[in-house]
């Protein structure tokens, strides 16, 4: 049985108690139902920090599969830290969150959605790409593009559903997704692309600039709802 | 009381009814007839065995057991050293005619008795050959070589190969140096070559430097010195002949294909094959089939009138074999009289627990464990004498145990895991789901926490 498989079956208790804190709280502070509100805070305090744990050691796990061959996101690791992420997305817009824990949640679950994703990348060039699963991943050409690519289509996603919306805190995180990988390709991807491919990353990469500009511009400071419109070009 | 008694029948009537459930692990038996007070006995494998013995299996499905189905020490038997005596021969020098580059150089053959034939290529020979093959006309392990005395002053390299079938060959010497110079009382006489190694029959001279001296119609001949094994001291099965009726004929290609399967797939080491009387001379090429797409060459049977040609076995190296085929390019009025030499294989096992012991043979499942019969062989060699051979046996008539159902492979039995965690897996993902879409419904944080 591989290693994706231990980890979820060591989960999946705490899973079941972190969603009945959640779903179903009642049952856990059954017969003491009168104190249900105070069993509640401090089960689900508890369950944040081991869903936490949980969702470290399942970033850092290369989760085999065996016997079942590996797919992208329908596989226990990621399937997990989808389940974290998202335990992490209901707690925080809890009504018994004080407002500076609810004000911080689209960053902090923005962060943790960069952070799994680049996980689920990397695993999937492990086990699909064959590349080792240890400290020697950031000299994989295939690794490094592959996140590239992945931060890539995160940038442009978040900066276009930000300048759709109105909402100038994704597009923000868009534009911030995009710097990085102008920084990765300078620092870190030109070593591995050399001096041709190189140049014509960062061609390539102004283009896409370019275009998500023109197509997605950035929205107005105070963050009032726009009414969406077509772009430019209309 | 009763109800418990009733009980242990039925648990009881189960615990047969599995025992009658059980196949037998190996297809056939023989008992095998043993002198008393033998350190250690031989059994010859019968040809029955080989139709019974899993081909992949490499005979590992042989074992003997004794009166209770214990498995006792067993193993294949390693033959006594045998004893050689030295020898000295001459051997004629075979050129081979240099190759012209484009054209195909000679083919070299070996006859049914062994001998070298050189066909030459298609374009004629030029220049002074490089390569030069004597037949020692028997398997002789080389110590000396004296290559013959040129009449002129000859510096020669030299490199040495050997082969037991002019197919595979194995270096030997590199680079030897040939050198005469001179006649006088401070002539320089180098034309001796050490050599050491396995023994062979077929040597072969590449001169790699410098032109040999030596001419092409055969008269010169090398001595070679060495040893060879006392044929009459071999300790060997006896070789079994076994006529082989055709099985198919078909045409191909630009001649006629012979099949011939035998009744096992016995260890062949020779084939022979004679004319029917309507035909009176024939080249066949006789090949191992071993499935649709390959095949072994084993060699090629010249059959002439007078019969003397193909009454001489063409040896092969001894591997199990059930289909032989043998093509001809001329057609011939009836099919070819074909038979295949095969030894037996032997086995040693020493006499533990209580006799009568059988042999068993044939199990898709059942192995040989690795017994370290061949120490224990080596040890009663050294107490007993060289001259000590473990007892010969004789093999009972044959009594089926499984049969056929001893060789079918066993029902894999279903794997359930993977269903298992694809339904787990698809179930997790949509749990996830549902709890995303019950999160995309909610409304707008600081809505107060679920009542239940």
């Amino acid at each position: 049985m591989g290693q994706g498989w231990q980890i979820l079956a060591c989960a999946v208790p705490t899973l079941l108690v972190a969603a009945l804190v959640v779903w179903r709280p009642r049952v856990i502070a059954s017969p003491l139902v009168a104190y249900v509100r105070d069993l509640r805070l401090s089960v689900g305090a508890f369950m944040l920090i081991a869903m936490a744990a949980v969702g470290l050691v399942a970033l850092g796990a290369a989760g085999g599969t065996h016997p079942l061959p590996f797919i992208p996101l329908l596989n226990p690791i990621d399937l997990l830290l989808v389940a974290v992420g998202l335990f992490l997305a209901r707690v925080m817009a809890d009504a018994v969150m004080p407002p500076g824990v609810v004000r911080a949640r689209p960053a902090v679950l923005a962060i943790a959605f960069f952070v799994v994703a680049t996980s689920m990348t990397l695993r999937t060039v492990h086990h699909l790409g064959g590349v080792p699963w240890n400290g020697d991943m950031p000299s994989s050409s295939l690794a490094e593009l592959s996140l590239t690519v992945v931060w890539s289509i995160i940038g442009v996603v978040a900066w276009v559903l930000g300048s759709r919306r109105g909402q100038r805190l994704l597009w923000m995180a868009g534009a911030g997704s995009m710097g990085v990988v102008l920084l990765k390709l300078l620092l870190v991807d030109r070593g591995h692309l050399g001096n041709l491919f190189g140049i014509a990353s960062f061609i390539a990469y102004g283009l896409l600039c370019t275009v998500i500009g023109y197509l997605a511009p950035a929205p107005p400071k105070d963050g009032a709802a726009i009414v969406p419109e077509p772009p430019h070009a209309s | 009381m009763r109800r418990d008694v009733v009980c242990l029948l039925i648990a009881g009537l189960f615990t047969l009814g599995a025992r009658a459930e059980m196949p037998e692990a190996f297809a056939y038996a023989w008992p095998i007839v043993a002198p008393p007070g033998g350190k250690a006995y031989l059994v010859e494998l019968p040809q029955d065995a080989y139709a019974w013995a899993v081909r992949d299996a490499g005979l590992g499905d042989v074992v003997v057991v004794d009166a209770q189905g214990r498995q006792v020490a067993t193993g294949p038997y390693r033959a006594a050293d045998p004893t050689s005596h030295p020898v000295t021969l001459d051997a004629p020098l075979r050129a081979v005619p240099s190759a012209v580059d484009g054209v195909p150089g000679a083919r070299i053959q070996r006859s049914t008795n062994g001998d070298i034939v050189i066909e030459p290529g298609s374009a004629p020979a030029s220049g002074t050959p490089r390569t030069w093959l004597f037949d020692a006309h028997d398997e002789v392990a080389p110590e000396r070589l004296e290559f013959p005395r040129p009449d002129h002053d000859v510096n020669l390299t030299v490199d040495i190969d050997v082969s037991r079938d002019l197919q595979d060959w194995t270096p030997r010497v590199r680079g030897a140096s040939v050198v005469t110079l001179g006649k006088d009382a401070d002539a320089v006489d180098a034309r001796v070559v050490k050599l050491a190694g396995p023994a062979a029959r077929y040597f072969r001279v590449r001169v790699t430097g410098g032109d040999a001296p030596w001419p092409t119609d055969g008269t010169a001949a090398v001595t070679l010195s060495g040893t060879v094994e006392d044929a009459s001291a071999r300790d060997e099965p006896v070789l079994h002949w076994l006529d082989v009726p055709v099985a198919d004929t078909r045409s191909s290609g630009q001649g006629v294909d012979y099949d011939y399967r035998l009744p096992a797939a016995l260890p062949v080491s020779a084939v022979r094959v004679t004319l029917g009387k309507s035909d009176s001379v024939a080249r066949l090429d006789a090949s191992a089939v071993e499935d649709s797409l390959s095949s072994e060459a084993l060699g090629t049977l010249v059959v002439t009138p007078d019969g003397t040609e193909g009454h001489r076995p063409l040896e092969v190296t001894p591997r199990r074999r059930d289909l032989i085929r043998l093509h001809s390019a001329t057609p011939l009025r009836e099919p070819p009289h074909f038979s295949v030499g095969w030894r037996a294989d032997r086995f040693v096992f020493l006499p533990e627990g209580n006799g009568p012991w059988r042999l068993l043979v044939g199990s898709v499942r059942a192995r040989r464990p690795a017994w370290p019969v061949d120490d224990a062989i080596a040890a009663l060699r050294k107490s007993e004498g060289a001259a000590w051979r473990p007892d010969r046996t004789t093999l009972g008539p044959s009594q089926e145990q499984g049969g056929r159902q001893a060789l079918a492979a066993p029902a894999v039995p279903l794997d359930w895991t993977r269903p298992l965690l694809w339904i787990v897996l698809l179930l997790g993902a949509a749990v996830i789901v549902g709890m995303a879409a019950s999160l995309l419904r909610k409304p707008k944080p600081g809505t107060p926490p679920p009542e239940d």
